[in-house]
């Protein structure tokens, strides 16, 4: 195979199964839950539920070791097939048959799983589950705002999560962690904490979950002892032999802190599957700056000739694998186009910084950096971190890697989102040992609950600003009547309109989410990732209920680069130059500028649009920047945190687009809006250097993570010297203040013809948000989007 | 007292001229009218309409007015522009962090830089005092008391070798070559590091004879010890569709060539890099 020059055999075989798996649904799970809930439901507090249902599964889920496998686990009964969590979500009939036949993101499931389904599941969890106790609170206000598309609603159908690891299981397996809930237990019941009964409930989930993942290990040990005695007999004593080592490994990890570099790669593995089994969370499970965990035992092992370079890469690439092996939990409806993608947003973070604050770039970083670019698959996301102490050729290598074309590694700056989490009141330790999950997003790795709470559209803000309340999409009044914008003698009038339009869909969007914040804590515990997460066990409460070290909120912001675009052409057009009158704008605009097709090309060629290094627009956007922030930032959650803002998109800028009628920047009624924080597409003329100074404007260390896609034409970085600028750029960015960067490296002309030849072009690979995916399971729309992304080409 | 010269492009990002990351600034005007040059708006020294017709809506908006800005949709467009020499370094200040970080600095391209002599020593001058790189991209067919000039203040020529052939140069260029390599051997001496870049032409300069003299002239130059390496720029025909938009000014005349073979690339890059010259396809 092509991409696999530099890998054995086996890493051959295990991707090309991987690759070639195709998503399907398991229903075995949803089973096990039902039968569960049915004899249990009402007899235990609920974290003792959850935790016993953990547990159920841990013992009674199938157990998978595939041919030739070195790490083991699966979250179903084989590679790719995705359990449901109808205590969350339970999918309709329709929902099923949707799934299994669209014709993007499409999740297999057989007849007779929809017929168990429908007599089943669906009849016993009508009523109860997490999404209808959300929708029953839902106040009137919020649905309009929610069906004209002003904002999302992560919790609706996944468990909030976004979740990154500290280095703590490296330390402690799960019996260290029995003994330290037992100890805190006992001081408990010798206290007259008045929270006592409580605590004692989520103290007793969690060393349920402990014990649970124990006993799903030793499954794991119990079959590949079976098999290697089958092996045995026919003759096969290689794998007979691997097939003992992985049952002794099972045996020691997670029940034991690991004592090697396998048993570590074997550890994270457990404890990865045991949070994606509990519940589906957000952006599934991250191990956070895994080549500094792994560091001590590679250094150990190659030291002493237990491992060697290649047998490290090889286990590697086993890991990759396996998270390949873990689509997203499908998602339906709004959700499904907020995040239309089989990626699971797993970030591996590698190289930044230390807890000390020096380099972390070790060997390990490198056997990763070269695993990405070996092994070409959708899963694991990678992120290369470069701080200013980063050594040179830990850059240029993650750039020859980005050069490949496939959209990663994605590029975070610690030394920015380091001074993000210390402003958000972290330690500088904590911060240190945080990170970027998901997309882009920052949180404290091991210590802190950091809750993504939905996309809120700005643009669409805008319009119903200009709109005077109404949706002109809907004809529907969904927000403040905050003036007749054709009464406002001045621009200044119509911002301040605007802001306080914004701050009342912030707020709104805030009030109901303190709701769901606490039925997702009352009803959704998680004791297991509790346990992992400090200072959950300390403290005695769940990761969802305020239990860890940190707890934030983000909302994500979209379209700062579309606001801000119509903001300049607003303040320019009318009532600067006084070329048309607001009432003709806004009859333009409901006429979808038909007929005025040389007015909307006068607003997209004769307005200062943001990225062009220009200071008209790019004061602007500092302008909406810091009132977003004003309006999110500091409001206090349930979890004794506080709402930050974030500005990521991930696909949300496609759907919010296709609901926000025309805009003033000469945008039509349907396209997307700009993504992440870059600038419109097309709107940047001047190239990247000058959209890294448009962007640097923003004080990115007041947000929770910024988003900048650049999209290049693979000239720009074909030699080393190229590359080498590329460095340069980059560096250049993240030294003016820049959270993160990413690039596309593909021609026009090969997006092209990939959609014209899709079964030719199956592995091309292209940077969506935080994140890649092929390019032909994306939505045309979205491919679209893609190519419309200003291109940087060389001279 | 203000300095004003006329530019047709600015381009940021550069990375294919000189070394590091470059803005390139585009001087109108130039002496020669080569048949393939594949910047032909920037010959006339003087702004020049240029006309988009894929970009055109048809809205008539030009038609009582002949200003460009009234175009809606750029389609109508000023190639050209007069800037103060202060407006145009105001504008290379912005890209300083990119330049200091990546050993980069300022290109003057064209057209031809030495064709507006005072403007570009004076941006030459201020970059110095900025600590700014720069690079000169010329085909040297100027006065050699301007070439004198510039060189104390220049980091970098990227100096054409077009055709060795004095008529032949004529004919193609509609310039003489004397003059040129007068100053190639000017540069040479001044201590100043060069690259040579040669467009490569198929049946204008892709012969074996030709690719011997220009071998020959090259080594010559190169015994100097300044020559920093060539760049082997085979023909592409942009040029063509670009000269079709001119519609005010001078509009020179263009030819359609082919692109050299592989061999004779080959044959030149190989002559080259046993002479131990750095040599490259593209630049």
């Amino acid at each position: 195979m092509k991409h696999m020059s530099s890998f054995n055999e086996r890493v051959s075989h295990l991707r090309e199964s991987s690759y070639l798996a195709e998503p399907s649904l398991s229903i075995e799970r949803a089973r096990i839950m039902t039968d569960f809930y049915r004899k249990n439901e009402k007899k235990h507090p609920v974290p003792v539920l959850r935790a016993l249902s953990f547990r159920e599964l841990c013992e009674k889920q199938s157990i998978y070791i595939g041919d030739r496998e070195l790490i083991v686990g699966e979250r179903g009964p084989r590679p790719k097939a995705v359990p449901t969590y109808p205590e969350l979500t339970c999918h309709s009939v329709e929902d099923l048959h949707i799934l299994n036949t669209r014709e993007r993101q499409r999740y297999r499931v057989s007849e007779e799983d929809i017929r168990i389904y429908s007599n089943e599941i669906i009849p016993f969890w009508k009523g109860k589950t997490q999404r209808e106790r959300i929708f029953s609170i839902l106040p009137g206000d919020w649905k309009l705002m929610y069906e004209s598309g002003l904002f999302t609603e992560f919790a609706e159908q996944r468990a909030p999560g976004h979740t990154a690891l500290d280095g703590k299981i490296y330390k402690y397996g799960m019996n260290d962690f029995h003994r330290r809930i037992a100890g805190v237990l006992s001081g408990i019941n010798s206290s007259n904490d008045p929270d006592k009964n409580r605590k004692r409930e989520m103290l007793q989930a969690m060393d349920i979950a402990c014990e649970a993942l124990i006993i799903f290990a030793k499954r794991h040990a119990a079959l590949a002892q079976k098999m290697a005695g089958e092996c045995r007999e026919r003759g096969d004593r290689s794998r007979a032999a691997e097939l003992e080592s992985i049952a002794a490994t099972c045996r020691r990890v997670p029940a034991n802190a690991p004592s090697g570099y396998r048993e570590a790669l074997q550890m994270y593995w457990f404890v990865h599957l045991g949070t994606i089994m509990e519940l589906n969370g957000w952006d599934a499970m991250n191990p956070g700056h895994l080549d500094q965990h792994l560091e001590p035992f590679y250094r150990k092992e190659i030291e002493s000739g237990t491992l060697s370079e290649d047998e490290a890469r090889e286990w590697m690439a086993c890991l990759f694998i396996k998270v390949n092996n873990h689509p997203a939990p499908p998602k339906v409806g709004v959700t499904a186009r907020e995040s239309g993608t089989y990626n699971d947003f797993t970030n591996i973070n590698i190289g930044g910084v230390r807890p000390d604050g020096t380099d972390a770039v070790n060997p390990v970083s490198y056997i990763m950096l070269e695993t990405l670019g070996e092994l070409h698959l959708l899963q694991p996301g990678v992120s290369a971190h470069i701080a200013s102490c980063t050594p040179d050729r830990f850059l240029l290598e993650s750039c020859r890697v980005i050069s490949k074309g496939y959209g990663y590694p994605s590029l975070f700056n610690p030394d920015v989102y380091i001074k993000e989490l210390t402003r958000q009141g972290k330690t500088i330790r904590d911060a240190r040992e945080g990170g970027c999950s998901g997309c882009i997003e920052v949180g404290a790795f091991g210590k802190e609950a950091y809750l993504l709470t939905g996309y809120l559209n700005v643009a669409k803000i805008l319009e119903i600003t200009l709109n005077n309340g109404t949706d002109p999409v809907t004809g529907k009044t969904v927000c403040l009547a905050t003036g007749d914008p054709t009464q406002f003698d001045s621009f200044e009038d119509f911002y301040n309109a605007f802001i306080k339009q914004l701050n009342y869909v912030i707020d709104t969007k805030i009030r109901v989410n303190r709701q769901i914040e606490r039925l997702t804590a009352q009803m959704t515990p998680a004791p297991f990732l509790s346990v992992l997460i400090d200072d959950c066990i300390e403290k005695g409460k769940d990761y969802y209920d305020g239990g860890p070290r940190y707890n934030t909120s983000y909302i994500q912001c979209t379209g700062l680069g579309t606001v801000t675009d119509c903001l300049s052409a607003i303040k320019k057009h009318i009532y600067e130059d006084r070329k048309w009158s607001m009432k003709e704008l806004l009859h333009m605009l409901s006429k979808n500028f038909r007929e005025y097709e040389p007015v909307r090309q006068y607003l997209l060629n004769k307005t200062s649009f943001f990225g062009n290094d220009d200071d008209y627009a790019d004061s602007l956007a500092v302008r909406l920047y810091e009132d977003m922030f004003r309006a999110i930032d500091g409001k206090p959650n349930t979890r004794g945190g506080v709402f930050h803002m974030d500005l990521l998109s991930t696909t949300c800028h496609v759907y919010f687009g296709s609901v926000t009628g025309a805009l003033p920047n000469g945008r039509m009624a349907g396209r997307p809006l700009s993504d992440g924080t870059s600038p419109s597409h097309g709107a940047d003329r001047n190239g990247p250097t000058a959209v890294i100074r448009s962007l640097s404007r923003l004080d990115q260390e007041r947000s929770g993570g910024t988003l900048l896609n650049q999209r290049f034409s693979p000239s720009m970085m074909r030699s080393v010297r190229d590359r080498e600028k590329l460095g340069c750029l980059i560096r250049c960015y993240f030294e003016s203040g820049g959270h993160h960067i990413q690039f596309n490296v593909v021609d026009t002309k090969t997006l092209r013809q990939a959609q014209k030849e899709p079964e030719l072009y199956r592995d091309l690979m292209v940077r969506v948000a935080g994140y890649s995916d092929y390019f032909n399971h994306l939505d045309p729309a979205l491919q679209e989007d893609i190519i419309c992304r200003t291109m940087n080409e060389g001279f | 007292m203000s300095v004003q010269g006329c530019i047709f492009d600015i381009k940021r990002y550069a990375i294919h001229d000189g070394p590091g990351i470059r803005m390139s600034l585009f001087f109108k005007g130039c002496p020669l009218s080569c048949r393939w040059c594949h910047n032909p708006e920037g010959i006339d020294p003087r702004p020049q309409l240029i006309f988009n017709k894929s970009r055109c809506l048809g809205c008539n908006a030009c038609e009582d007015q002949t200003l460009a800005d009234n175009c809606p949709a750029g389609a109508l467009e000023f190639c050209g522009k007069y800037m103060e020499a202060g407006q145009v370094m105001g504008i290379i200040l912005r890209e300083k962090l990119f330049f200091d970080r990546s050993g980069g600095g300022v290109t003057f391209t064209g057209g031809e830089p030495l064709s507006q002599p005072a403007f570009l020593l004076h941006l030459l001058k201020k970059c110095k005092e900025n600590g700014i790189h720069t690079a000169v991209d010329t085909s040297l067919y100027a006065s050699r008391k301007v070439v004198s000039r510039m060189i104390p203040y220049t980091g970098l020529f990227l100096a054409d070798l077009k055709i060795m052939d004095p008529l032949q140069h004529k004919k193609f260029t509609g310039v003489d070559n004397d003059l040129i390599q007068d100053n190639l051997r000017t540069i040479a001496c001044s201590g100043v590091p060069f690259f040579l870049r040669i467009p490569f032409i198929h049946g204008i300069n892709d012969k074996g004879s030709c690719i011997n003299e220009m071998v020959r002239f090259i080594l010559e130059l190169h015994e100097s010890g300044n020559l920093s390496g060539v760049h082997v720029l085979p023909y592409h025909n942009f040029g063509t569709d670009k000269q079709k938009r001119i519609i005010s000014g001078k509009v020179p005349a263009q030819q359609s060539f082919s692109a050299p073979t592989k061999e004779s690339i080959n044959s030149l890059l190989v002559k080259l890099q046993v002479l131990g010259i750095d040599t490259v396809i593209g630049g």
